[in-house]
């Protein structure tokens, strides 16, 4: 037995219980289906402006969606008091962490393919010449919120007012995953080249994030 | 040579907090002369932004905010610096002394930081007409004043109880590990600034630099000292809060 | 050296100090009665054993290792812990909750069959925890608790819960254990049901040991 089974072990249960209850990844899909029709109608129609700003949109859209997901990574654990069983896992609980991260950003790149639907059909974002970059900022910034997501959750789930003190504690540490992501997005659908710089900072801040998240778990994982 | 003073005095500071925290109660005595210290640097501060530095041409005599705002900057950053350390030393040695520099390095930075937040618009109305300008340096700084709230409020609500000192301690690393990507972040998202570019690269006109400079290490010395303060009312804390949970049931 | 041993352990929670000085050790193959009023700290007692919660301070070592350090990790594998939930998922089923903690603690499927059988849980393996009665829940519980064979088997009013028969079949179960070398450590009320002759009694209370003996 070894961390990185304990680490698959978590990443396939949470992605069960994910599955198996649907109502984490259910109420992201309907929170950002409400948020984008109502974008549709507030935003003004001209394709040129609806252009300039989606990506823009797009990410501010997903930081909020992912919170929803992001403040019940352990509510499955809370629920049963089942924290105690990761805490007690006979093996550094960094772990751990990748496990829970690990389905995190399953979950996120689901919210993020449908929100990009989304954007097609009720703002007309054309993503064709597009997808690809979109597709690598997604899954960099899926990974800069999950990380950050998931060590902020944990620590807020002692914590009294947690709805109001994780997006607190979380929305200035992920500006850099906002801002980088919907710059790339924003330079792959304007078919301009979207400078290599940006795409090391971003996978330089996943990677200082990830490991951050691993190496301090084992002393914020308590019951 | 202005530089040098200031970086030796920023080391200096950073050093003898540390030093001090390693026990506060003993060490705390050294605190009057850097209080006495700094007393003598805003002095000569105070006189130099009035009487030697010379009246800007164009912004007039509310440039002179230049010289509160400027120094404000290195306390900020050496605030997040020291919740960085301190947040270090308390997971890795879980002693009180490091979770104690880790907060007084909030607190005091958090109100270098307001400083800069309320000075920066006081010298932006006049001189480009709006009260907030989204710029680089003061937005970075907005970002910077949030996570210090948010540590601030995450100690706050967990109860004071270890797990709080914890869990500070990791808000405390994470954050103070973002601000390169905050910075990178918002110059990103800018494309232009109107803040004026750094003077130091313009080559600011000596008696400027030399009053900026006296600043720096004045404001440095009194942030030194007010931590140093605060971390001696953290140990008294901790000792009543001892004897009051030994003493009771 | 003690297998478990406690020295000086306080740990407070804010202004509350719910453990107070205690310092403790027991051996191998010892059935241990951990008794007190509510509020005695023996929860918390139990919860710091499990590695649960740290101590503010004092050393605690299992079999030689502070369980809290990094290196002491693979010593939590050891522990068996039934805190006063039974620790499952509501939405899994038992057999998936034991799969899941097998997987996280590196214990063979066919032990937890073994443990399962045992403990009379074949007809309702495949349910839903969140459909089972109480009864059910605890027995799942203390079947995850037992995975594995630990060395070190804490419980907290294990008795909770049980029908008589179960609660029977419990009590055998930790004699077995303790005579197979285990030390088991319960905390239960007097009132709680039929406890077993226990070798040694820990008498709590506002968080310090004031009576270990044999058990009358």
């Amino acid at each position: 037995m070894s961390g990185a089974s304990v680490a698959r072990a978590v990443f396939a249960k949470d992605l069960l219980l994910d599955f198996r209850t649907r109502d984490r990844l259910g109420h992201m899909a309907v929170f950002a289906l409400l948020v984008v029709a109502l974008l549709s109608i507030v935003v003004p129609a001209s394709r040129t402006e609806r252009l300039a700003w989606s990506p823009a949109l797009l990410w501010v859209v997903l930081l909020f969606t992912s919170l929803l997901g992001l403040a019940r990574s352990f509510q499955s654990e809370t629920e049963g008091g089942a924290l105690a069983l990761l805490v007690q896992a006979p093996v550094d609980r960094g772990w751990v962490f990748l496990g829970k991260a690990g389905a995190n950003v399953v979950a996120l790149v689901g919210v993020e393919l449908w929100t990009g639907l989304l954007f097609s059909v009720f703002l007309d974002v054309d993503w064709s010449g597009a997808w690809r970059a979109a597709l690598g900022a997604g899954l960099l910034g899926a990974l800069g919120l999950a990380s950050l997501g998931t060590l902020l959750s944990a620590m807020s789930v002692a914590v009294r007012f947690r709805e109001f003190l994780l997006p607190v504690l979380l929305f200035p540490l992920v500006l850099p995953v906002l801002v980088l992501a919907s710059s790339i997005t924003g330079a792959a659908l304007a078919e301009r080249p979207v400078p290599a710089l940006w795409w090391g900072v971003f996978a330089l801040y996943d990677w200082v994030f990830v490991s951050l998240g691993y190496l301090v778990f084992d002393y914020v994982l308590e019951d | 040579m202005v530089s040098a003073l200031v970086t030796l005095s920023v080391v200096l500071a950073a050093g003898w907090i540390v030093w001090l925290s390693r026990d506060i109660e003993l060490r705390a005595g050294s605190a009057r002369g850097v209080g006495a210290a700094a007393l003598a640097a805003l002095a000569l501060w105070l006189g130099m932004v009035v009487f030697y530095a010379p009246i800007e041409q164009v912004q007039g005599i509310v440039q002179k905010i230049f010289y509160v705002h400027i120094p404000a900057i290195i306390p900020t950053y050496l605030g997040f610096l020291l919740t960085a350390v301190g947040g270090v030393g308390f997971l890795r040695t879980r002693r009180e002394s490091w979770d104690q520099l880790a907060q007084s390095g909030a607190e005091v930075g958090v109100i270098f930081c307001s400083l800069m937040l309320i000075v920066g618009p006081i010298w932006a109305k006049p001189v480009w007409g709006h009260w907030w300008v989204w710029d680089l340096r003061l937005t970075s700084t907005l970002i910077l004043w949030f996570i210090y709230v948010a540590y601030l409020l995450l100690r706050g609500l967990a109860f004071g109880s270890d797990a709080a000192k914890t869990f500070t301690s990791v808000y405390g690393i994470v954050g103070t590990a973002a601000i390169p990507f905050v910075y990178f972040a918002v110059d990103l998202a800018q494309g232009s600034t109107m803040h004026p570019s750094n003077p130091a690269r313009e080559g600011l006109p000596a008696e400027m630099g030399r009053t900026a400079g006296a600043g720096l290490v004045a404001f440095v010395l009194v942030f030194a000292w007010l931590v140093a303060r605060r971390m001696e009312v953290a140990a008294l804390e901790a000792r009543s809060l001892e004897a009051r949970t030994q003493g009771g049931l | 050296m003690s297998a478990v041993e406690l020295r000086d352990v306080s740990k407070d929670y804010g202004p509350v100090r719910a453990l107070r000085d205690v310092t403790l050790s027991v051996e191998g193959g010892a059935l241990v009665w951990l008794a007190g009023a509510n509020g005695a700290g023996k929860s918390t007692l139990l919860r710091v054993l499990g590695s649960l919660t740290r101590p503010t301070r004092g050393r605690v070592s299992l079999f030689g290792v502070d369980p809290f350090a990094a290196a002491g990790a693979a010593v939590r594998g050891r522990v068996g812990f039934l805190g006063q939930d039974a620790s499952l998922y509501g939405e899994l089923s038992i057999a998936e909750n034991l799969r899941f903690c097998a997987r996280l603690r590196g214990v063979a499927e066919a032990d937890l069959h073994r443990i399962a059988s045992e403990l009379e849980l074949g007809p309702v393996l495949e349910q839903r925890v969140r459909t089972l009665s109480q009864g059910y829940r605890r027995r799942a519980g203390l079947a995850r608790a037992l995975l594995g064979s630990p060395a070190l088997l804490l419980l907290d009013e294990p008795w909770n819960g049980l029908d008589s028969e179960s609660g029977e079949r419990l009590t055998r179960l930790l004699v077995r254990l303790r005579d197979a070398g285990a030390i088991v450590l319960v905390a239960a009320h007097e009132a709680s049901g039929p406890l077993p002759r226990f070798d040694r009694r820990l008498r709590l209370e506002a968080g310090r040991i004031v009576a270990d003996g044999a058990a009358a």
